[in-house]
């Protein structure tokens, strides 16, 4: 073991990885934004009387759940190579419907986790359906949940290093990419694990500070 | 028209799959009249109550409420449901909002009063129910009459035209129970129009115009409250009462 490492060529191309970094934020949020949104809709979908609605989440859930992120990457890549999408734009799609199937499951838990009785008096109150959910249950099904979502947030951040197989230059992909000009494979990728370790800490201290703070928001209320 | 009633349900029956919840159950609540409905758990009085404000359906029969029919596919059920206030047996507060928010929430949502007249009418309701000092703490912080009681504030708040309440005693403590039929009883005295599960029978002679006695989903007896504890008909209603009364 006589390596010698030689980490000048981190601040050489400093380019690639700042421009990764941000590709991979972007991709991250992006990502987040989307699974959410698809997870709070199926998660619902998943907790209503109808049957058939009850059948689409489930379907998409598994679908989603039991094929491989990686194909799920290259199957938006190719089969939507004729649409001409951006890279990027394929990796959201990927990101978003992999990882949404995995919110869904935890919406459906929360609502499930929600008494009845909650839902049943916001309608007797005259709240149509949606503004019941709104109000009365997905606040508190979010507080019940907050911890898994904040678990299922910085998988789907290293998750998006597989964007790196379609050619989005994230951070991953970048790292390969400066081990390729100058064959520095430990200082390339052990940097890039850094910066990973970096923002997947930051992100999942400030979403648990974020449910710490509202339950002491609770907490002062109450005594107030 | 003015004489009709408020409530009326007609041959009304309910099915979970196979099982028969209700049979044929006919009865009326007339404007400002107390009805009280009793009879052994499982007779299907939580679930016919539950009929009326459309929170579970119904297969056969009719129920109209001021004439609306409750289960008629083009009925607009959240506004028919505003006009309708609900007590439940587990308070089912909202936990994440504040007492007042919890009286507010559907005056602004559903009758789209600014945050200072639904504060106000919020305000007022508790001060009547005795709870004015309480307006900032949260639901899990209150006694269970407490709790009742501002759920009972939260029902008025949409200025109901009638009431339904599903034994709005039946979790609450033995010292907790006068506070909540007070308030009750007060409402009555107002003319108010309420149909009440409950198995409170000093409440049900002092307060009711009317008992209707159910037993495995059926309307057994529909008579008025005197007649009904100095001389039941059915020999079920019998027996119901000296199990009730004698304990």
């Amino acid at each position: 073991m006589n390596y010698s490492f030689d980490w000048s060529v981190i601040w050489e191309y400093r380019e690639l990885i700042t421009r990764g970094f941000i590709n991979t934020v972007l991709l991250s949020l992006l990502g987040l934004i989307f699974a959410a949104l698809l997870g709070i809709l199926m998660g619902t979908l998943a907790s209503v009387s109808s049957r058939r609605l009850r059948w689409i989440a489930t379907i998409y859930v598994e679908t989603a759940r039991n094929i491989p992120l990686l194909i799920h990457m290259y199957f938006w890549y190719i089969a939507l190579a004729y649409l001409r999408l951006p890279a990027f734009a394929c990796a959201v799609l990927g990101l978003s419907i992999y990882s949404g199937a995995y919110v869904t499951e935890v919406v459906r838990s929360g609502i499930a986790a929600v008494p009845r009785g909650q839902y049943a008096a916001a309608l007797a109150t005259g709240l149509p359906p949606f503004a019941a959910m709104r109000h009365v249950v997905y606040p508190q099904a979010l507080k019940i949940v907050t911890p898994s979502l904040a678990g299922l947030a910085s998988q789907l951040i290293k998750d998006s290093s597989l964007a790196s197989v379609i050619a989005v230059a994230e951070l991953t992909y970048e790292a390969g990419a400066i081990e390729g000009l100058t064959f520095r494979t430990f200082e390339a990728y052990i940097f890039v694990s850094l910066l990973y370790l970096a923002l997947v800490t930051i992100v999942s201290q400030v979403l648990m500070l974020l449910t710490r703070s509202r339950k002491s928001e609770t907490i002062s209320v109450s005594e107030g | 028209m003015s004489d009709r009633p408020m409530i009326e349900i007609e041959s009304v029956s309910k099915w979970y799959e196979s099982f028969r919840v209700l049979s044929d159950c006919t009865t009326a609540v007339g404007r400002g009249e107390v009805v009280v409905v009793c009879g052994p758990s499982g007779s299907g009085k939580s679930t016919l109550i539950k009929c009326v404000n459309g929170l579970e359906p119904y297969q056969e029969g009719r129920i109209l409420v001021e004439g609306v029919e409750v289960g008629a596919k083009g009925t607009n059920l959240p506004e028919l449901r505003a006009g309708i206030g609900m007590v439940f047996q587990h308070f089912e507060l909202y936990p994440h909002l504040s007492v007042l928010e919890n009286i507010t929430l559907a005056q602004r949502q559903v009758l789209k009063r600014s945050k200072a007249e639904a504060d106000e009418r919020g305000r007022a309701l508790l001060a009547r129910v005795g709870l004015a000092e309480k307006e900032r703490q949260m639901p899990a912080d209150l006694s269970g009459g407490q709790q009742q009681r501002v759920a009972i504030a939260r029902a008025l708040a949409l200025d109901p035209k009638a009431m339904l309440f599903d034994e709005p005693t039946s979790a609450l403590d033995p010292e907790m129970i006068h506070e909540v039929l007070a308030v009750m009883s007060e409402l009555a005295a107002e003319g108010m129009t309420m149909m009440v599960v409950t198995h409170e029978m000093g409440f049900a002679r002092r307060v009711a115009n009317r008992v209707v006695f159910m037993d495995e989903g059926r309307i057994v007896e529909d008579v008025e409250t005197e007649a009904f504890f100095t001389a039941p008909e059915s020999e079920r209603g019998r027996d119901f009462l000296s199990k009730i009364l004698n304990h």
